[in-house]
């Protein structure tokens, strides 16, 4: 009788193009895994990594694991910067959750300090992945100058891998099924973009089992996307918000709403182009009363001459945005403090463009190369140009010179971006009291979207005590 | 590859989740001629004015034709692509602002006047010239330039047809196409591209299933790009069809393409792999005009999860086919990758040319062998498959 072939009791696991390769006893991982049958091997989401060694090892599995060797091999602690009391009660949080979670800290307050701390202190193969081009520059700026080591940057043209690598979010989505096994700690800056679903799978291709996350403005617990940054990143295992920091280690702010109306004529114009969406708008909420302005927007697409109908709505909505007394407003504003640096924050690049036009002002905006851009922030930090106009670069990430002043023309994108544009201003100096304007054409979609802003108010309606969840 | 707003497919009645793109053709050449007169006309004008302008016109054009406007955007999408543009003006619009803006930084109270006549004085410009070109590298103020060269009306169409395609497809996760000629090229293009791809017998060739990694674990458009850049291979090669699970609008939709449509073919497929003993075979039997066709790289064999093409395939009218595979270079690991491959392909008629060079003995071969030395015999060659047929027919 011939002899039972030797059972396997264990599981070798291995990177593949983005994936886990799983072999031997998979019955053992079974609810993790997938028979592949285009290769003959069971693969496994890489994202999942930390979820599938915690299973192997509680069902007593022995693991032939070619990823954590590697990690190992490269870890390399070094020394911590010094951090401020609510920055060192970030990353203990951050280390009681199993070093798996979100730090949520308003701009300003020196969250990339506490990601260097925890680099320094895991010291493992580290993947920061940053949004754009100029958060690239910053954060191998700040590396370089924290850890001394050769900094791989992948983006912007570059593609040099290092123990510490900087990565784009676009070119991690191209690159990770190459290089997602290269690293052990998987910063994300910025994190609360993945809570969309957008690129996730630059996330979901690499197994690293440690993952910080960094945001200002993280998801609302309990909302689809707070479970998703959750299952991607890690829970939020710290939380302040800027009225927990003003005045102490944030600048003291003041918000002032200026509320301007529309001339006859362009209150004319504005109602005659809403009209037909209002219509179709009324007839889908009579149908279904909890329709939404989505859904609103959906039932509109679908119609003959729905594409006309929505063109005239983003009419008025431009010019609810930035009508002729915005315009004023803003010269005024701009006279008023002119000893100031200010920051400017329309709704589209056009409007950036006329007011830069205007008041013979810089734009900062996707158009702009990143030698000038570069050159702008340098002039504004020398005091050579006294204020900047910006549709959304400026929102989040660029290392903005100090500045006291923000005029928020419009916006587009909600209370995010929002309590984006204010941290802009936030930097602490001595003596410092911030100002941000909010201008609101009334009775119009952009008197609308303010009030959206302002259902919670990022800046004053946080608990002020820090919330960490136990 | 056109933007998803712009992709027209047609579906029959109640198969929603079926659909064809909606090819231009010879009949919309007089349309498309007279879309690109229109984007003709705004050279040497702003970007923005055209931008602003076009559509208007370009669907005058389409209602006038009775066809559809996105068709006629799509178009002038396509063609919009082929002007160039540049800047319109003497100064430096980068050294403009760092000067104008600069000089309006200067005064206690901001006097715009001011500021402009300095800029100017130190640009050595008239001032209306500075402020014009304050901003004229914004890609809206910049101006149409001409065409490089101006493609036909019947060329527009290929090159929409292929630009709808792709933007298909950059909208797909899972592609099955079938393959009658040159499977190995497409299969080694798709591996290029990151995708995974395996061999199949098809009713008319190869099928291959391709897609990416991923894809079992999730659905993803992930490798959208991929199987669009991926798709010019597949249109160099003679009777292809696929079928491609694509995502449009959040529905998922099956596409159906084939070499009945006119698309641009934008890529060669590889000849350089083609040894000289295989080109003169090739000729060689085209010459004999025999009842067997000789056509390359029709099938695969797959041995597991790889692939292997036999170099030739013999077909008769009837689709009786016998495969050919020619061994020239070698070395004794691919000698014995090649041989397995053989025994497998042997289930199938199958005759292996052999170089007299090769130290192997017939034995170690499946298949029936033909030797030859430099210059395969085609005339042996059809007498072998001939043997072959009649082996195979009922009571041989």
């Amino acid at each position: 009788m011939a002899a039972a072939p030797p059972v396997a009791m264990h599981v070798r696991l291995s990177f593949d193009r983005g994936t886990l390769r799983v072999d031997g006893d998979v019955e053992r991982v079974r609810e993790l895994v997938r028979l592949d049958e285009r290769t003959g091997f069971h693969r496994a989401p890489a994202h999942r990594y930390a979820d599938l060694v915690a299973l192997a090892r509680r069902r007593g599995t022995t693991l032939d694991d070619a990823l954590a060797p590697a990690w190992a091999s490269r870890r390399a602690p070094s020394a911590e910067p010094s951090l401020r009391p609510y920055q060192a009660q970030a990353l203990a949080a951050f280390e009681t959750f199993g070093r798996r979670g979100v730090i949520a800290l308003p701009t300003g307050s020196g969250k990339t300090r506490v990601a260097c701390a925890a680099i320094a202190r895991t010291g493992e193969s580290t993947l920061v992945l940053v949004p754009t081009r100029v958060l690239l520059e910053q954060w191998v700026g700040l590396l370089r100058a924290q850890l001394g080591d050769p900094i791989g940057i992948v983006g912007d043209g570059h593609k040099r891998l290092a123990r510490v690598t900087v990565m784009t979010y676009e070119s991690a989505y191209r690159c990770l099924d190459r290089h997602g096994d290269a690293f052990g700690l998987l910063v994300v800056d910025e994190a609360h973009h993945f809570s969309g679903g957008l690129r996730a799978e630059a996330l979901e291709m690499c197994p690293a089992p440690l993952r910080l996350g960094l945001t200002a403005t993280p998801p609302h617990p309990g909302s689809a996307g707070a479970e998703r940054l959750r299952e991607l990143v890690g829970p939020v295992v710290f939380e302040l918000a800027i009225d927990d920091l003003a005045g102490k280690d944030l600048a003291e702010l003041v918000v002032i709403r200026l509320p301007v109306a529309l001339t006859p004529e362009e209150r004319d114009a504005y109602e005659r182009d809403v009209a037909p969406f209002e219509q179709i708008r009324r007839l889908v909420r009579e149908a279904s009363p909890d329709a939404d302005w989505l859904t609103c927007v959906r039932a509109c697409a679908r119609l003959p001459d729905g594409a006309d109908v929505l063109a005239r709505m983003q009419r008025a909505g431009a010019l609810a945005a930035f009508p002729a007394r915005k315009r004023v407003a803003v010269r005024e504003l701009l006279a008023r403090h002119r000893d100031d640096r200010a920051l400017l924050f329309t709704s589209a690049a056009d409007h950036a463009y006329a007011i830069a036009e205007d008041a013979l002002i810089p734009a900062i905006t996707a158009e702009v190369s990143r030698r000038e851009r570069d050159a702008i922030l340098t002039a504004f930090r020398d005091r050579r140009v006294r204020a900047i106009a910006s549709a959304r670069v400026l929102n989040e990430g660029v290392d903005v010179p100090d500045a006291s002043v923000a005029i928020i023309v419009a916006g587009a994108q909600g209370q995010r971006e929002h309590v984006q544009r204010i941290g802009r201003i936030l930097r602490p100096q001595p003596g410092k009291r911030a100002v941000a304007y909010e201008l609101v054409t009334l009775d119009t979609v952009d008197e609308a979207r303010a009030r959206a802003r302002a259902r919670r108010r990022p800046h004053a309606a946080r608990p002020a005590a820090p919330r960490q969840l136990a | 590859m056109l933007p998803a707003p712009l992709l027209l497919v047609s579906s029959r009645e109640g198969h929603r989740d079926r659909a064809t793109p909606r090819y231009l053709g010879a009949r919309d050449e007089v349309w498309v001629r007279a879309v690109h007169q229109e984007l003709d006309a705004f050279v040497g004008r702003p970007v923005g004015e055209r931008d602003a302008g076009l559509p208007e016109r370009v669907h005058r054009i389409a209602r006038d034709h009775g066809v559809s406007t996105r068709a006629a955007d799509g178009v002038a999408h396509v063609l919009a692509k082929r002007f160039k543009t540049r800047v319109g003006a003497r100064l430096d619009p980068a050294h403009v602002r760092a000067v104008v803006f600069e000089e309006a930084s200067r005064d206690a109270v901001f006097d715009r006047g001011a500021a402009l006549a300095r800029a100017s004085r130190r640009l050595e410009a008239p001032a209306d010239e500075v402020f014009a070109a304050l901003f004229a590298d914004r890609p809206d103020r910049k101006l149409v330039a001409p065409e490089a060269t101006s493609l036909p009306p019947s060329e527009l169409v290929d090159a929409y047809n292929l630009a709808l395609v792709q933007g298909l497809l950059l909208r797909s996760e899972h592609v099955v196409v079938e393959v009658r000629e040159h499977v190995r090229a497409v299969v080694r293009f798709a591996k290029l591209a990151g995708l995974l791809c395996t061999c199949s017998l098809g009713h008319e060739g190869t099928r291959l299933d391709v897609s990416g990694p991923l894809s079992i674990l999730r659905h993803t458009t992930k490798y959208g790009f991929a199987l669009a850049s991926f798709f010019p291979a597949v249109v160099a090669t003679p009777g292809f069809r696929l079928e491609a699970r694509c995502v449009l609008r959040s529905d998922p939709v099956a596409v159906h393409i084939d070499a009945t449509a006119r698309i641009a073919r934008t890529h060669a497929l590889p000849k350089d792999a083609d040894s000289a003993v295989e080109r003169a075979l090739a000729r060689d039997v085209r010459r004999l005009a025999s009842a067997w066709t000789l056509t390359r790289e029709t099938d695969a064999i797959t041995i597991g999860t790889r692939a292997f093409f036999p170099d030739f395939t013999l077909r008769q009218a009837d689709g009786f086919a016998v495969l050919v595979e020619v061994v020239g270079f070698y070395t004794p690991e691919y000698l014995r990758g090649k041989l397995e491959a053989l025994r497998v392909a042997a289930a199938r008629p199958l005759v292996v040319c052999i170089d007299e060079a090769l130290a192997c003995e017939d034995g170690e071969v499946p298949g029936t062998v033909l030797r030859f030395k430099k210059r395969i015999d085609a005339g042996a060659l059809l007498a072998a498959a001939e043997r072959l047929r009649l082996a195979s027919e009922p009571g041989a």
